[in-house]
């Protein structure tokens, strides 16, 4: 079952909701990261939220685009139930990403997709899990499925439906903003 | 591990088996194949149906803009500016505007919407508007569709409606109508019935040749002339110009009527004052001196 592509997973899926588990297994941990990066802190609404998402996931499955890769959908859903979360709430929380600063350092670090905007390997997780909070979320969505889901640019445009080159150009952007975050931050201390 | 983070890494409850539960328990079922056609049928369709009304809405803006009787505009009109802010379809470039802007929002929209950079999203919403508006208005579509709506929607003011207005205004020296009869008792003037239903007595000494042919042939015409202080129902004839709202335009036609209309000023050599200008134009063209003198002073046209 392991070896099961997403596609196949997605067919025995919509013959039987029983193999829909498999999905669920596959996904439930990434996207319990996500969310919770986008700022589903709590437990229990991150449990809430996962369920809303998949419970979409199946609803939807039939109108999954082969086009794009499943991983693409399902974060699109994922983004959109969060998004919707926080407007129920009618605020999107800022916490701290401190966890994850040191995993967004060394994927910063090591992008040689831009080598425009560098960044010291003296910084501390803290301070750019701090800067990236004040980061815009434009930008921050963007930087978050570049550099911590690890999707590629053309995935993160199927999840965010933005064109190929605007992701490019935000992610540029938000490197620019941290750093600046960074740098500004590093003045007041 | 503080207590945040444990929270924060900790596993998910048995998901897999809640979601599976609520699947069964809830009935829940994938929405059909059909439904996500029909969705994206939908959006397709609102798209062709805004680059088609973008279309007609193109080419009644051309047919407008070729039909505007910009030709005579100095005889109806003080200048150029005021003739546009009177003539231009400003409903029609409204619903160009909203109709480009439906074209992107729809397109944006479709499945693969948001891959296409905005030059290929523009030249196919709005760039297949204009494409398909200029074949409409070669085809006479922006006509028909000006012309059907003026005659069925009392709201609607068609080019038809707005140049029959601009031109029926006997105390400005205009009139739109039709000969009707001569007079046997006597000569130098006819009969002529007006799109308001008035008759008048039209006379004919100022009128070239090929101006009494077409008054006489009974179609509609446009007569640019001055009203006679001491006669009621009476109009000098100066000029007499066909009426083209009867047909689809032809732009030949037009610059036609433009090149007549220059030359009927110049065989009349009788070139405008500035002064005599600014005064009809202060004047607002209703002063029955300067309504005497309308042939005499009759505006250039440029050239």
């Amino acid at each position: 079952m392991n070896n099961m592509s997403d596609r196949e997973a997605v067919a025995m899926a919509l013959e039987n909701p029983i193999f829909f588990g498999h999905i669920v297994d596959r996904y439930q941990d990434k996207l319990a990261r996500y969310i919770h990066r986008l700022g589903v802190r709590n437990p229990d609404d991150r449990d809430d939220v996962l369920q809303e998402i998949f419970v979409k996931v199946y609803r939807n499955l039939n109108g999954f685009d082969e086009t794009l890769s499943f991983s693409a959908w399902i974060y699109r859903i994922a983004h959109n139930e969060a998004i919707s979360w926080y407007r129920k709430r009618r605020v999107r929380p800022e916490g701290n990403l401190v966890q994850d600063g040191e995993s967004l350092l060394e994927a910063l670090a090591s992008d040689v997709t831009d080598t425009e905007v560098s960044f010291d390997q003296g910084l501390n997780a803290d301070e750019v899990s701090k800067a990236l909070q004040e980061v815009p979320e434009k930008y921050r969505d963007v930087l978050i499925l570049r550099f911590y889901e690890q999707l590629s640019y053309e995935e993160i445009a199927d999840v965010l439906k933005l064109p190929v080159g605007t992701v490019g150009t935000y992610v540029h952007r938000g490197k620019s903003a941290l750093k600046d975050n960074l740098d500004t931050n590093k003045l007041h201390l | 591990m503080s207590e945040h983070e444990h929270n924060n890494n900790a596993k998910p409850r048995d998901l897999r088996a809640m979601i599976v539960e609520r699947i069964e328990t809830e009935n829940i079922k994938p929405h059909s194949w059909w439904y996500w056609l029909v969705l994206d049928s939908a959006v397709w369709t609102l798209w062709v149906v805004s680059v088609l009304l973008g279309a007609l809405a193109v080419s009644v803006v051309l047919f407008a803009s070729v039909h505007m009787s910009f030709e005579l505009y100095e005889a109806t009109h003080p200048s150029s500016y005021e003739f546009m802010m009177e003539t231009l379809p400003f409903l029609w470039l409204f619903v160009l505007a909203v109709m480009f802007l439906a074209g992107y929002y729809n397109l944006r929209h479709t499945k693969h919407g948001y891959r296409y950079s905005l030059p290929l999203v523009i030249a196919s919403s709005i760039g297949a508007s204009i494409a398909l508006g200029f074949l409409f208005h070669a085809l006479n579509i922006g006509y028909y569709v000006d012309t059907f709506l003026g005659r069925h929607m009392p709201m609607y003011e068609s080019q038809e409606h707005m140049a029959g207005r601009s031109w029926q205004r006997p105390t400005a020296g205009r009139l739109m109508g039709h000969f009707i009869e001569t007079d046997e008792n006597t000569e130098g003037y006819v009969w002529f019935k007006d799109m308001d239903g008035g008759e008048w007595m039209v006379t004919l000494g100022e009128l070239a040749p090929r101006e009494l042919k077409l008054l006489s042939s009974g179609d509609d015409v446009r007569v640019i002339g001055f009203m006679a202080t001491d006669t009621p129902n009476m109009l000098h004839g100066c000029g007499v110009f066909p009426w083209l709202f009867d047909k689809p335009p032809v732009l030949s036609e037009l610059r036609e009527q433009r090149e007549m209309f220059i030359e009927r000023m110049q065989e009349m050599d009788r070139p405008l004052g500035e002064r005599i200008k600014e005064e009809f134009r202060e004047l607002g063209q209703a002063h029955d001196e300067l309504l005497e003198h309308w042939c005499d002073h009759m505006p250039m046209p440029a050239r």
